[in-house]
């Protein structure tokens, strides 16, 4: 075989065999690089939403703070406002009280202050007791550490009793009592229960409502339910507070379900615990 | 022998497989990948009307392959011109390059090797454009869609394809002709070497079709 011919038959052979290995090379490197890639999106998303997370508990903890803020505001500020007006009320009827009948005993004039007019003040002054008690309530309500202090399950409890006291609506709360399980949750539930319940009260005409919190291996579940007249969320849209549900969910990766007929209406608000509980 | 025949036999009937891919996922693909399906469709007719060519002993097949490696070229060029559409300076290679195949072609199919010998020189040259072609797109991709997924392009498995086969391919398209005078095992090795790798890209192709999205490209 002449040297040309052999050089283009080893030229063949072997040009053949190195461009198919610089191919399979090049597809390695395409597959190694694909991979590098997809680690790197990966960080960058787990980063993204670690950002994310800590804004919006930086925001709820701004929320928090404002509540309690405004806790203070109302129980220094027109709380001991109304406990001096109530006081002075008071004072304005145990003093024509007394007046009055010291007055019956000398003349026979009728007194300025009528006992109507007395009754009238003890009116004024049993809504007043009831407006600071109230107040009281709702800034002990909106301070953070009441939760801290009293437990979940028995702000939880007074909720229910508070709301049963109130209104014709019969609730009903199960939860689990052990408070260990989502006790990095409990400001949050304690939010949503609220909100759920209030909107129970306020919108359903329910005469049955309930509450459940459960725990179970990843994931704390919330359901109310009611018997009320149901709504169409289309229509109210998120107006009843369900945004923020809705916005406190979505911080912890949750979400919410709803299901409203004529009859009633379900509302399940999924909390995924995350992997360091 | 028996098997290197069942071999060719087999990279023969393999251009069925994008085609199959291509008619089911019909609806799926986009217009460039629409019209990539009707080219081979056509290459299986031009495989079929070259058999029975050789069967009939009358002639050799070898005009029909001048004639099929223009539509090849055109097929694989307007896939990278549709790519490359966008990009100033690149959307006019393919288009530049098939004119001046066109003429290598002519060159070739008159004076160089006639018509009735395979076309090493077109051949060749299509085989460098298209694998050029191909090492573009690779490095647009990675230069500039960092963020995809690499195997969800069909453009991607396209040009896996048109990279293999044509590269690998390249030194026996410019040997053939001296293979087939000189070395006629060194022809038949080729020609096995060919439809394996045939087979392969086949089944490459097949894989871009079950890829594209209507909108992504």
């Amino acid at each position: 075989m002449p040297k040309t011919e052999n050089i283009l038959i080893q030229f063949y052979i072997g040009g053949t065999l190195f461009v198919f290995l610089l191919l399979v090379f090049l597809l390695i490197y395409v597959y190694l690089h694909q991979m590098k890639v997809n680690r790197f999106k990966l960080q960058l998303n787990e980063q993204e939403i670690k950002k994310q997370e800590a804004l919006f508990l930086a925001l709820i903890e701004g929320e928090e703070k404002e509540r309690h803020r405004l806790a203070e505001e109302l129980h220094d500020g027109i709380g001991v406002k109304l406990s001096g007006l109530k006081m002075s009320v008071e004072y304005l009827i145990d003093y024509y009280s007394n007046s009055h009948k010291n007055l019956d005993k000398i003349s026979s004039e009728p007194h300025p202050v009528s006992q109507g007019g007395v009754s009238l003040l003890s009116k004024v002054a049993e809504g007043m007791n009831e407006s600071i008690l109230e107040l009281r309530e709702i800034s002990q309500n909106l301070k953070p550490s009441f939760l801290t202090n009293k437990g979940l399950v028995m702000v939880l409890t007074e909720l229910v009793a508070h709301l049963n006291n109130k209104g014709n609506c019969r609730f009903k709360l199960y939860i689990e009592p052990d408070e260990e399980k989502f006790s990095r949750y409990m400001q949050v539930i304690y939010r949503i229960v609220s909100e759920l319940l209030n909107n129970i009260q306020k919108h359903s005409q329910a005469t049955e409502a309930s509450a459940q919190v459960i725990c179970s291996d990843n994931i704390i579940q919330i359901i109310a339910e009611d018997n009320g007249k149901g709504f169409d969320e289309k229509i109210l849209g998120d107006g009843i507070g369900l945004t923020n549900i809705r916005s406190r969910l979505e911080i912890y990766n949750g979400r919410l379900n709803i299901e409203s007929t004529d009859h009633g209406t379900v509302i399940i608000a999924e909390l995924p615990l995350s992997k360091s509980e | 022998m028996l098997i290197s025949s069942i071999l060719i036999k087999i990279s023969q009937a393999s251009v069925l497989i994008p085609i199959i891919a291509g008619l089911l996922f019909y609806k799926r693909i986009n217009t460039p990948f629409k019209w990539l399906t009707w080219f081979f469709i056509l290459s299986a007719f031009v495989e079929i009307i070259s058999v029975k060519i050789i069967h009939r002993g009358q002639h050799n097949n070898m005009p029909l392959l001048h004639l099929y490696t223009l539509i090849e070229f055109i097929a694989f060029g307007y896939m990278y011109y549709v790519y490359f559409k966008d990009r100033n300076r690149l959307k006019y290679f393919p288009v530049i390059t098939l004119f001046t195949f066109i003429i290598i072609a002519g060159i070739d199919a008159i004076w160089i090797n006639g018509i009735w010998l395979p076309n090493t020189v077109a051949r060749s040259f299509e085989c460098m454009v298209l694998v050029l072609l191909a090492l573009m797109y690779y490095y647009l991709f990675f230069k500039e869609s960092f963020d995809q997924v690499v195997w969800k392009q069909s453009m991607f498995w396209l040009s896996t394809g048109v990279l293999f086969y044509f590269a690998i391919n390249e030194p026996f398209f410019m040997l053939y002709n001296f293979f087939l005078s000189n070395h006629s095992d060194m022809a038949k090795l080729g020609l096995n070497i060919h439809a394996v790798i045939n087979i392969f890209t086949n089944i490459l192709f097949a894989i871009s079709f079950t890829c594209p999205k209507r909108k992504t490209y």
